[in-house]
């Protein structure tokens, strides 16, 4: 009796509801680990890990990866070259092997992140990859190999010279020729002939010497390069005026048509730098938008340290919000849509308290639990190791976070699997296993690569309907249709995008968390080429593959 | 996202620790008698500056329970009073926060839990951003000196740093309960409630606020941003543009009014503030940079330097006497070091701190060449013939070979 009413207070606590994701990245993607400079980071070029591909790229229907994989100073400095890219097969549970030798990639200077898409149009998908040194074209043939064509694609003559530092890279098609174009996110020019050496050079952070940058170094411009459709590009940064006033030092990209007017803007978050909002003027140019729009500084007019980019349309009015991962001392920004622009909330959404104290990576805003509302995760992660010493209010291996969405604009923290504090970068999603449900896959900035498997309890609550596109001509996955569907009184709409966590790429595909709903009353899709096309009745919790139909 | 406090730039009115310095003038002049030690060798500072910030307070030795209940620092005696606290005082005065903590830790292991050192210790801490060490420190505070919640609205400001927002609401709400006058932990409640969705209670106690302190820019530009988030954007312009008056070199005010001018669907007039903005945020970024470099390192003169001039690239008047005075006081026999400052005062057209530093370069550059040839064109400036034609001979003079 007396130990009853001992644990009687325990008993009438709520219970902590185990996290809704599970980490296997031990048995689903067994012994991959990646590289990324020093332990101790003496230079800012080992700090942001590299980056991941998700996409079918065997053409079986299941989700693949690839994993973008770094180097260190002194292989560098040996003219050695760094870990190559490696592509992994899923067997359509969820579990990947190493692909066979016809996919291997060749290592190059010091690997990035990566963008997936179908260049030339025949049906099958390619990868551009990223990396300090240049950026590079991998053409995907026929489902049965890689072959590198960089040289033909025409990007090492423009930047083989210039040591240029690719971070993150979005296919999109930007003029509405029907061909995917690239645009490259640049971050700062890197030489440790001319940047100090940690410990060796004045960089201090709350009292410690920590790596130098970015602040005191150049950044880089971001490159614009227009797709023939046919595996090549040619530059176009200056004529389509993608050159903002102040350069940032760029890290994240996301395509969207944040002003619904049917072309695709792109948003590129900047380390230290106000970040760009590129609005598409529907004429093959760009106007940068981002102060305008109220999505460049953080509510206060501070500029932020931003790394990641999740965008979904939250509130449905019909335009995405932003979510972007911030450094330690700032929180991590929601900007809501709001008139033509938008207005920063992060702090009245619950979104902002929690994340002060880290520092924000991969982000994805998505429906986790399939209850009908959009949900974001984070990576975290900081920059310096120093970060474990005395005073810095935050450590150097971080807790992943899961925000969750009570459905009335606020969110929920939550830890997202039972794995404790890791050094986490990149992240993609996708759904691994087929069971309807997003699972994350996120790169340690060294180590293991982490599998997040999405364990959600399912019931009559948690329908779901994955939707993918063929459209017509050479920009087959539709990258930039908008994909709506209304369930009852609900209608949630998604962009279609293969940008998305940092330096990663996400599958082109639409993903619907239903809630209860048993079916979708109406299904619309706004294809690229502008033609709309409507399915009526659409059974759920299957994947739905929509061809583009001829124009009527 | 610190909460700060309305700064000249040179230190947060909560780095004015009220309790401290009470304390110090009370009962300092008793404990003087003993001599203080003479300043540390530049090299042993460094030593001392890295051991200090290596501390960690949460390993402060404790007083006995209730040792310092009721603590009054009127009636403190000399047998109370850690000698240390004289360091601490000389150190602050320095502006050397990592040499003043040493000697913090130094007064609170002669004295455990000493609650002005105590108070004073969260305080740097805050200013160093180390929210965490600073928060440790003011709940210590509080436990030992719970009737003095008055005085802690420092804790509410480390929560609130940390992301702690409903905590820091709630601790807020104790201190002006305690203390109805204290404007700071007013402001820091609204913007405490307007962190948690509450924008009507936060523009009620930035009110009451302005009520007290009708010049306080920071609130006025927190009451701008706050009548935003309601939908109210005429009245964020009037509030934005009182802020802008008050404070033009703070790049916030004008962030404010530019948005408040595109709710106001005027885009030429939001564009002209957003330009405005952005260059003098350009500048704050780097101002911001620097402040928190030489709150670590105050002997960093490159960095108050390359400071002084980016204060004066927005106009910062106040800003700049206060940093070129830390120089000449840091260097009191450089006449180069003069020369620029008076540069920095010409260009900014502060003639009167600029007459200031014209005397101080009379003396200090009385045998130098170049300290005239600028002394000359000062005077020409100021239309002052007789000291222009002094200068010139002294220039003259002094360059002959």
């Amino acid at each position: 009796m007396i130990v009853a009413l001992l644990l009687l207070p325990v008993l009438l606590q709520s219970p902590v509801p185990a996290p809704l994701f599970t980490e296997v990245g031990a048995q689903a993607l067994s012994g991959v680990t990646t590289l990324c400079g020093s332990k101790e980071k003496d230079w800012i070029l080992e700090v942001n890990g590299g980056g991941l591909a998700l996409g079918d790229f065997d053409a079986d229907g299941d989700l693949d990866l690839v994993v973008v994989d770094g180097s260190t100073v002194e292989r560098v400095e040996k003219d050695q070259p760094g870990n190559p890219p490696r592509l992994f097969l899923n067997d359509g549970r969820g579990t990947f092997a190493p692909a066979p030798k016809e996919w291997a990639i060749a290592p190059g200077r010091w690997g990035m992140g990566c963008a997936a898409g179908d260049l030339e149009g025949d049906g099958d998908l390619d990868l551009v990859i990223t990396e300090w040194g240049r950026t590079r074209v991998l053409r995907n043939e026929a489902n049965a190999g890689f072959r590198e064509t960089t040289t033909e694609a025409g990007l090492a003559v423009a930047i083989a010279s210039e040591k240029e530092w690719g971070t993150s890279a979005a296919l999109f098609d930007y003029d509405a020729d029907g061909r995917l174009d690239l645009a490259v996110v640049n971050y700062l020019a890197f030489d440790t002939r001319t940047i100090g050496k940690r410990g060796a050079a004045p960089c201090r952070w709350k009292g410690h010497d920590v790596m130098c940058g970015p602040e005191g170094l150049t950044p880089q411009h971001d490159r614009l390069y227009r797709g023939s459709g046919d595996g090549r590009f040619a530059e176009t940064t200056a004529k389509a005026g993608f050159v903002p006033g102040a350069p940032g030092f760029g890290l994240g990209a996301l395509t969207l048509d944040y002003d619904q007017d049917g072309d695709t803007d792109l948003y590129v978050a900047n380390d230290s730098t106000p970040n760009c909002l590129w609005e598409n003027q529907g004429d093959g140019t760009f106007r940068e938008v981002g102060m305008a729009r109220g999505v460049s500084h953080d509510a206060n007019g501070k500029e932020q340290a931003s790394m990641g980019i999740g965008a979904a349309d939250v509130n449905g009015d019909g335009r995405d919000e932003l979510f972007v991962t911030n450094f330690s001392g700032e929180s991590n920004a929601f900007y809501v849509s709001k008139g033509a622009g938008y207005r920063e909330r992060s702090s009245p959404a619950g979104l902002a308290g929690p994340s002060i104290q880290l520092l924000g990576w991969g982000t994805h805003v998505a429906d986790f639990d399939l209850d009908g509302d959009f949900d974001v995760t984070v990576m975290n992660g900081h920059v310096y190791p120093q970060a474990d010493r005395a005073g810095t209010d935050t450590s150097y291996a971080q807790v992943p976070q899961l925000y969750r969405n009570d459905g009335a604009g606020r969110f929920r923290d939550e830890v997202l699997a039972a794995t404790g504090p890791l050094v986490l970068r990149a992240s993609a999603l996708g759904d691994l296993d087929g069971d309807g449900d997003l699972d994350v896959v996120a790169l340690s900035v060294e180590g293991p690569v982490r599998v997040f498997r999405n364990d959600v309890a399912r019931n009559a609550a948690t329908h779901w309907l994955r939707v993918r596109l063929v459209a017509r001509g050479a920009n087959r996955d539709a990258i930039g249709a908008q994909v709506t569907a209304v369930a009852g009184s609900a209608a949630r709409r998604c962009e279609i995008r293969t940008t998305g966590g940092f330096q990663s790429a996400v599958p082109a595909e639409a993903h619907f968390g239903l809630g209860g709903a048993p079916k979708v009353d109406t299904l619309t899709v706004r294809w690229p080429s502008g033609r709309e096309q409507v399915l009526k009745d659409v059974a759920v919790d299957r994947v739905l593959v929509i061809q583009e139909e001829e124009a009527r | 996202m610190s909460v700060g406090e309305r700064r000249g730039r040179g230190g947060s009115s909560l780095g004015r620790a009220a309790l401290l310095v009470a304390c110090c003038a009370i009962a300092l002049p008793r404990a003087v008698a003993a001599q203080s030690q003479p300043a540390p060798a530049a090299t042993d500072r460094s030593a001392i500056q890295a051991a200090a910030l290596a501390r960690d307070p949460r390993r402060l030795p404790s007083a006995a329970k209730d040792r310092w209940r009721g603590f009054d620092p009127a009636k403190i005696t000399k047998d109370d009073l850690p000698l240390a606290l004289i360091e601490v005082a000389k150190a602050l005065a320095d502006g050397d926060l990592p040499l003043a903590i040493a000697a913090l830790y130094a007064a609170l292991e002669a004295q455990p839990d000493f609650p002005p050192a105590l108070h004073q210790l969260g305080v740097l801490y805050f200013r160093l951003q180390r929210y965490g060490d600073s928060l440790v420190c003011f709940q210590r505070f509080l436990s030992v000196v719970p009737e003095r919640v008055a005085e802690t609205r420092g804790l509410a400001h480390a929560l609130y740093s940390l992301g702690r927002f409903a905590e820091a609401r709630a601790h807020y709400e104790r201190v002006v309960a305690a203390a109805p006058a204290d404007a700071e932990a007013r402001r820091g409640l609204a913007l405490a409630r307007y962190r948690e969705g509450d924008a009507a209670a936060a523009l009620a106690d930035l009110d009451a606020v302005l009520e007290s302190e009708p010049e306080h820019a920071d609130a006025w530009t927190w009451k701008a941003q706050v009548l935003l988030e309601l939908d109210r954007a005429e009245e964020a312009r009037v509030a934005a543009e009182r802020a802008r008056d008050l404070a033009p070199w703070s790049p916030r005010p004008w962030f404010v009014l530019s948005t408040a001018w595109t709710d106001l669907g005027k885009p030429k007039e939001a564009q002209a503030a957003g330009e405005r903005f952005q260059r003098l945020a350009a500048v704050d970024q780097e101002i911001r940079r620097l402040e928190a470099r030489l709150e670590y390192e105050p002997g960093d003169l490159g960095a108050r330097r390359a400071l002084v001039e980016s204060l004066a690239a927005v106009g910062d008047r106040n800003s700049v006497r206060t940093h070129l005075a830390r120089l000449m006081q840091e260097r009191p026999g450089d006449v180069a070091l003069r020369i620029f400052a008076l540069d920095v005062l010409d260009g900014l057209g502060d003639v009167e701190a600029g007459a200031l530093a014209a005397r101080d370069l009379e003396r200090v550059g009385a045998e130098s060449a170049p300290a005239w040839k600028r002394l000359e064109a000062w005077y020409a400036r100021l239309r002052d013939r007789t000291k222009q034609i002094e200068a010139g001979e002294r220039w003259r003079r002094l360059s002959r070979p």
